[in-house]
């Protein structure tokens, strides 16, 4: 069989199919309301996570009048570095005495002792330029300060007001992880590379999306074909597996300017977002991908493997939508691809903190290494020789498929008749079944 | 130029659906792939141009495997179609681009094509005309958009479909059922541009259940029933093998017994003007010297071949009977 002659003309159907998918009002529409959703996601997910304004406005708190009543030694020098570690308050003058009425954009903050203990009590003139969300804030950050001051009026050691107001930290790892020397630490963070499976999280969902999206467009742009009786029409002119490929690719081409436009509106949204509002639960995402070997060679690792992992299953939802004979049978077809997506991405979830081998295997695996190999080669997991091995892999897979595509392809889309599932057409290809 | 078709075979699993089919066109022409509805005129057409695997059998152009690298074929599939949601234009300048046929060079077939086919409307949308949209102040007309193909009637679709067929100016045309579905002005302005192609010196094969559109082109043509060749050859050829034994006769009055003496068949009969089928001239112009001496006029006396519809019935009725 001569792959070029077989290939001849999926230039043609790549432009064709890629300028209709762009023209399609549906398309259009699904890409304007994609751009609207990832533009309005970070402002929703600071708010759901309870952030909070830093506007301008914000920043317009001059004054914090701090009126202590008690008897705890409140130090100006040490509340002033407590509040200068958030940004949201820079240039906040610390005044002692209690808050005048006419005071604009000034806070009171009054320090009182009673039988339950003692309370920290924020006040402020209305209309005066101070937002609520401001002061709570404030508070906030003055909290655990004043916590702090309480307990050493208790007359405790240094060291035993740290132990009582400093957080607790829980840790388990294998045995063999633990360090007698008192490492513990670095063999708990060693064995649980957060940053590393928040990435891998993130890249597998964002590649399961791509893949779910871009099979769904295959499998009924080949179903359209079929039920819009052109398929003798085009198979005079170019050939089945050129027909097929040509569709993939300009699929692929499809979706990455549609998960472009999605990216691309939530990182415009973050940038933006990120003036107003507290956005540092997004900036945990942004650090762990940061964390990265994002060098040259790892921009590169991610997109083969993926693009490989991509072809593989746009060529296998090409064969499934083939056996269908009307829209009815897109979603049957369409479970074959789902299932083993699916199956990728699960595992690659769960097989993140998996041992070597099983690791290995995973990054080899065709439906697995797509999901899995990329971040494992980032996180300093694996190395490029595993990457490369798991490339001439999915090159493998990607040719049988092309060769049973030009075997298979112009008698599945001849056909018409009930759905032929994957293992029918498995048997068509090895000569047992008639379509 | 010559095309050879050699013992094409085909079976779906136990069942025969091409036969051997062998036929060859050593000159441009037309011929005609006739047989009864799932005879195998399609899968031997597909199995000829490489769409479908042969069990046996080759198909040569000038010698070489028939295919779109030896040969420039355009086929109008007998189940066609369009994209439904695309325009016109964009699926015809694709056709052509499969086809190989440059950008300019295919803006200009089309724009011929659509001339000869009467469907320029629908490709080449009308701009308002400059007073249309100042009539009422402020409604400014904008120009129409291109037509979808489901916008268009199932004749006016169908000649959309044939443009493809000769985007490409092939040198051979294979047409399954050209002219089925469509209405008879449409059917007129089909048949113009297929006799323009054949005067050009054209190859092509047709496959159609219109009997006489198929005798008005065809200079040869193979009757396929059941996944058999029942007959082959050049039609005229096969019409005086079977000579002279239609005969059309109408008269004033009831002729019947005559023709009983005579010995003829009547094949339909409608107000004194009867269809018969003759032995041939002797028992012919002995019913008419019979109708003659006993002074009953004749209006009309016809004999001649059978038409190809005529053969075509007979041969399947007489495969069907056997």
């Amino acid at each position: 069989m001569n792959l070029k002659a077989e290939m001849r003309g999926t230039g043609q159907v790549f432009r064709f199919t890629f300028l209709q998918l762009l023209k399609s009002k549906g398309n259009i529409i699904g890409m304007v309301f994609t751009l609207i959703l990832a533009m309005a996601s970070m402002p929703l997910m600071a708010f759901l996570g309870g952030g909070s304004f830093v506007s301008d406005e914000d920043s317009s708190l001059k004054a914090l009048y701090v009126d202590n009543r008690t008897a705890l030694s409140l130090s100006f020098s040490d509340l002033s570095s407590y509040l200068y570690e958030s940004a949201a308050f820079p240039g906040l003058a610390l005044i002692e005495g209690s808050l005048p009425e006419e005071a604009p954009e000034a806070v009171g903050a009054v320090v009182s002792e009673d039988e339950d203990g003692i309370a920290l009590t924020f006040t402020w003139n209305d209309s005066k330029g101070v937002q609520p969300y401001a002061v709570y804030q404030l508070s906030a950050l003055l909290q655990p300060y004043i916590e702090k001051k309480s307990l050493e009026t208790l007359g405790l050691p240094e060291r035993a007001v740290s132990l009582l107001s400093g957080s607790h930290v829980v840790q388990a790892m294998p045995l063999a992880g633990y360090d007698d020397e008192g490492t513990a630490e670095e063999a708990y963070d060693n064995s649980f590379d957060e940053d590393g499976y928040t990435t891998q999280m993130g890249y597998s969902i964002i590649l399961m999306m791509f893949c779910i999206y871009s099979i769904s467009f295959i499998i009924r742009a080949i179903i359209e074909e079929k039920s819009s009786k052109l398929v003798d029409t085009l198979l005079i002119s170019v050939r089945p597996a050129a027909l097929l490929f040509g569709k993939v690719l300009a699929v692929l081409a499809y979706v990455v300017i549609y998960m472009g436009i999605l990216i691309g509106g939530m990182a415009l949204s973050y940038a933006v977002t990120s003036r107003f509002l507290d956005v540092s639960a997004m900036s945990g995402i942004l650090g762990a991908i940061l964390s990265l070997k994002l060098d040259g060679m790892g921009i590169l690792v991610v997109v083969v493997t993926s693009l490989l992992g991509y072809l593989g299953f746009g060529l296998l939802a090409g064969l499934c939508g083939a056996g269908c004979s009307s829209m009815d049978d897109a979603s049957g077809a369409m479970s074959t691809c789902m299932i083993l997506i699916i199956a990728g991405y699960m595992v690659s979830i769960m097989g993140f903190f998996s041992s070597g081998t099983l690791r290995t295997v995973g990054c080899l695996l065709p439906v697995l290494s797509m999901f899995m190999a990329p971040m494992n080669y980032l996180s300093g997991n694996i190395g490029f020789g595993l990457v490369a091995a798991s490339w001439g892999i999915q090159l493998l897979v990607i040719l049988l498929l092309i060769l049973m595509s030009a075997r298979l392809y112009s008698r599945l889309i001849i056909y018409n008749g009930q759905r032929l599932k994957f293992f029918d057409i498995l048997k068509m290809a090895r000569g047992k079944g008639a379509a | 130029m010559s095309l050879q078709v050699s013992h094409l075979h085909k079976t779906y699993g136990s069942k025969v659906v091409v036969d051997d089919l062998s036929f060859s066109m050593e000159g441009p022409g037309v011929y005609a792939l006739l047989g009864t509805n799932g005879a195998g005129k399609t899968t031997s057409i597909r199995m000829m141009l490489g769409m479908l695997s042969r069990d046996r059998g080759e198909a040569l152009w000038n010698g070489q495997p028939l295919s779109t690298d030896s040969c420039n074929i355009g086929y109008l599939a007998e189940e066609r179609g369009l994209y439904p949601k695309y325009s016109l234009m964009d699926q015809l300048m694709y056709f052509a681009s499969l086809r190989g046929v440059s950008k300019e060079e295919s803006k200009k077939r089309i724009k011929s094509l659509a001339e000869r086919l009467e469907v320029e409307e629908y490709l080449y949308p009308k701009a308002p005309a400059p007073s249309e949209g100042k009539k009422r102040g402020f409604a400014v007309k904008k120009k129409e958009k291109p037509k979808l193909a489901d916008q268009l009637s199932k004749g006016n679709q169908q000649k959309i479909q044939f443009m493809t067929a000769l985007l490409s100016d092939p040198e051979l045309i294979v047409l399954d059922e050209p002219l089925s579905g469509l209405d008879p002005v449409n059917t007129d302005i089909i048949r113009d541009v297929i006799r323009e192609e054949i005067e050009k010196g054209k190859y092509l094969i047709m496959s159609s259940h219109q009997m006489a559109t198929v005798e008005e082109f065809c200079t040869d043509i193979t009757i396929l029933d059941r996944s058999k060749s029942i007959l082959q050859g050049n039609l005229n050829e096969i019409k005086k093998s079977y000579g002279r034994v239609r005969l059309h006769l109408k008269c004033e009055s009831d002729i019947k017994p005559f023709i009983q003496e005579a010995g003829a068949a009547i094949l339909s009969e409608k107000e004194y003007e009867y269809e018969l089928k003759v032995t041939g001239e002797e028992q012919a112009n002995r019913l008419l010297a019979a109708l003659i001496g006993k002074g009953i006029p004749v209006i009309t006396f016809d004999l001649r071949e059978p038409s190809l519809h005529e053969i075509f019935v007979e041969k399947v009725g007489e495969e069907h009977e056997s």
